[in-house]
């Protein structure tokens, strides 16, 4: 691409890495607000169920007539929330967007190994977007089969509104989504792999990328046998195999000709995928915040090469612990122990890494600029949503709190609030990089507490609710005479959860307006040492105008003999000694 | 002199870093098979399995698909120190890689003239699956060696048609290698 090249060409049609970044980060934003409407929908019927909404009854007349939620509607909110949370905002803004932003930039690589995969991965993601929310507005509405998709009813097209078109649209849109994900991953291998600068050994750099680095070699592992799985459902579904289909099963009165497939197949392969994807996802989180703190508190990050080896670790264990999410499907005792044993080893690597954060954290000056918030968040969200994964992993008591309201509340912690967080931390502190300017701080600020705070209450008081045995996916706890009294706590949870959505409205507010009236940012204006604050903001394309030499490590914070407090990697031994 | 070293060297590091992409792609491909291959281990212990009996052609196809990787892999040395050499051997691999396509689809013939369409057993989804996954894997690698016989009979000089062609064959012959695999899981199921 040269300077000459169309406003199309440079900024639609794109194969620059930061370009394609930001078309991600976009696309995930503009998804987060689908997936944001769907959840206060989901909050409205919870805290006030079978409550009349006359406008929304206008608005969503198939959904909700007369103004009241229908219980189907309700299973399609949840299953849609889910998938466009997961798939479409956070592995889009946070693994493809970011991954793509930083990677080339941090490595001192001038683009991503194969830019014009690249390129396409991002189209096919847009499609698959698209598909996914499209399928709302085909007969019978979206997949509502949960974002799991279990068979038997995600198999069986009559079984529900939703499993019609809507699930083979929700189908169609994971394999584009598969597709697009594997085209992102393979070059961010590659990209690490090859195309770093002269210097940048694998052990000086940066924790993001290292993290991105070990999440896309999960992704690239783990989703194919998602897509196994999903051709062979789609075959149950369309073609009239048993893959997942056992016998014998009765839809509107007529028994169904499949025969002895086996639904726990299903539930396998997608947790195969499913748990290592929680770690595609929470990886880079750390990594992030990893690679944040040492830059607000001008220290040099805590136990680098351990850190290190737990995301490894984290890694490789991630794609052997998948059966904790499947205590409760009658799997021998002796798989449970052994599934129980493995998830308990992986909280050493990953308590290594939460020790690793506040470690970077002790004895510093910490400045409390709004990404650092957003990034000591993630400590708190980390350290509280990992300590009730201890109880999930454990297959005694997972046998009581499976498919209660703790399991909801503990993966918003981790997947949902950890990732989110540093979602923000991202944006908030490479926001001056890619537009050349601040967001406001202290809208910033007001916008973090507005944040944390009502997303930790939300999903801590459903940890209580889980115990107090309110299962999930349940349209209306007012059914049932063990639950009502639940109902104060749900409206607690909606009021909450209302307040959450509002404070977005201020980070909606602050992005745009800072995009065209931010404070102008220098190319380093955090004094941070990573090779991206060495090139001007936003980055020429080629990123840099001659690829840079590293000379050591991405935290070389308060060294002896530099004259000032941080030291770029680029900087020669010669004028300021190596730390070995 | 040492300009032409120099780039010499920049075709080989982007060669480099497309045979890193490849094998993270054959990667993938290995996981997909690895992932029908335990679901057909599950899906076979759950009771109503039945035996399919695989079409002969079969293993005709398994010879034609052998030769293939024994003609490309032949063509590609050949072609490192005179592309012009390598062309009948990448033009026999096109032939013998369309023919293994066809004999598939007579293969899928044979079966449901016996009776044994996609959801008549699992032993025969898994079969019509995983060949049929195979096959759409097989149909991108063939377009790929037909890129890499336009290169090869073209008149323009390519100092990148060695790696071109290794890539091509390093993604051919773990084809091959995945339906002898496939063939022999086949075959014990």
């Amino acid at each position: 691409m040269s300077h000459h090249d169309s406003f199309l060409r440079r900024y639609v049609f794109s194969t620059d890495h930061k370009i394609i970044g930001i078309q991600y980060i976009l696309t995930g934003l503009a998804m987060a607000v689908v997936g944001g409407a769907l959840a206060a929908l989901i909050r409205l019927q919870l805290g006030w169920p079978s409550q009349q909404w006359p406008a929304l009854g206008r608005l969503l007349p198939a959904g909700m007539p007369g103004g009241v939620m229908t219980p189907e509607f309700y299973m399609s909110l949840v299953t849609m929330h889910g998938t466009i949370m997961v798939f479409f905002f956070i592995s889009y803004v946070l693994v493809s967007g970011f991954g793509n932003y930083l990677v080339p930039l941090q490595v001192g690589a001038r683009d991503m190994a194969f830019p014009l995969l690249n390129m396409l991965s991002y189209w096919i993601a847009l499609l698959a977007a698209l598909v996914i929310v499209g399928s709302f507005f085909v007969e019978g509405g979206a997949a509502a089969a949960g974002w799991t998709a279990y068979p038997p009813l995600s198999a069986i097209a009559s079984a529900m509104p939703g499993s019609g078109a809507g699930q083979t649209l929700w189908l169609l849109s994971m394999a584009l989504f598969i597709a697009s994900f594997t085209m992102s991953g393979l070059n961010i291998v590659a990209t690490v792999f090859s195309v770093r600068a002269p210097g940048m050994w694998m052990m000086r750099m940066p924790l993001t990328v290292w993290s991105y680095f070990i999440s896309a070699i999960m992704g690239l592992l783990a989703f194919p046998p998602l897509t196994a799985a999903a051709i062979m459902l789609l075959f149950d579904r369309h073609f009239g195999t048993s893959f997942f289909l056992p016998s014998g099963l009765i839809v509107a009165g007529r028994v169904l000709e499949h025969q002895g497939g086996s639904p726990l197949l299903w539930q396998h392969l997608f947790w195969f995928l499913g748990h290592p994807e929680v770690y595609v996802l929470i990886l880079p989180a750390l990594g992030i915040a990893l690679d944040i703190f040492p830059v607000f508190s001008r220290k040099p990050v805590f136990g680098y090469r351990v850190s290190v080896y737990s995301l490894i670790a984290v890694g490789v264990l991630s794609m052997v612990v998948w059966g904790h999410h499947m205590f409760v499907s009658g799997m021998s005792p002796f798989s449970g122990e052994y599934f129980t044993l493995s998830t308990m080893l992986i909280t050493i690597p990953m308590t290594i890494i939460g020790v690793n954060m506040l470690g970077s954290l002790w004895g510093a000056r910490i400045t409390l600029a709004t990404p650092m918030l957003f990034a000591l968040g993630i400590i708190a969200l980390f350290g509280v949503g990992g300590f009730g994964g201890l109880f999930l992993g454990n297959a005694t008591a997972d046998m009581q709190l499976h498919d209660t309201y703790f399991v909801v509340g503990h993966f918003h912690l981790m997947i949902g609030g950890v990732t989110l967080l540093a979602t923000f931390a991202a944006i908030y502190y490479w926001f001056p990089k890619m537009f050349g300017r601040f967001m406001n701080e202290r809208l910033g600020k007001v916008h973090f507490w507005l944040t944390f705070l009502p997303f930790f209450l939300i999903f801590f008081m459903q940890h209580f609710l889980g115990l107090q045995g309110a299962p999930r996916r349940y349209y209306a706890f007012t059914t049932y005479e063990y639950l009502r009294e639940t109902l104060v706590q749900n409206v607690a949870i909606s009021h909450t959860a209302f307040l959450l959505i509002a404070g977005q409205v201020l980070f909606a507010v602050n992005f745009v307006w800072s995009l065209i009236a931010g404070r102008a940012a220098s190319a380093n204006p955090w004094q941070a040492t990573t090779l991206e604050w060495e090139t001007s903001s936003p980055p020429p394309h080629g990123n840099f105008v001659q690829v840079p030499i590293v000379h050591r490590w991405a935290y070389e914070y308060a060294a002896e003999g530099a004259s000032e407090d941080y030291t770029p990697q680029t900087v020669p031994a010669s004028r300021v000694a190596v730390t070995p | 002199m040492s300009i032409a070293v120099a780039a010499d060297h920049d075709v080989a590091r982007r060669w480099h870093v497309r045979d890193v992409g490849l094998w993270m792609f054959l990667g993938t491909i290995a996981m997909l098979f690895a992932a029908f291959t335990s679901a057909l281990i599950v899906r076979r212990s759950t009771g109503d399995w039945a035996d399919v009996h695989l079409p002969l052609i079969l293993w005709v196809n398994t010879a034609v698909l052998v030769i293939s990787s024994a003609t490309l892999e032949r063509g590609r040395r050949l072609g490192v120190t005179d592309r012009r050499r390598a062309v009948p051997w990448v033009a026999a691999t096109c032939v013998l890689g369309s023919l293994f396509f066809a004999g598939q689809i007579e293969a899928w013939r044979e079966l449901s003239r016996l009776g044994f369409y996609l959801p008549t057993t699992p032993a025969a989804s898994f079969f019509y699956v995983l060949t049929g996954v195979h096959v759409v894997h097989l149909v991108a690698a063939l377009v790929c060696v037909g890129v890499l016989l336009g290169r090869t009979v073209s008149s323009r000089a390519s100092r990148e048609w060695p790696y071109a062609a290794g890539a091509v064959s390093t993604f051919w012959h773990f084809l091959t290698g995945v339906w002898i695999y496939l063939l022999a899981v086949l075959q014990a199921a």
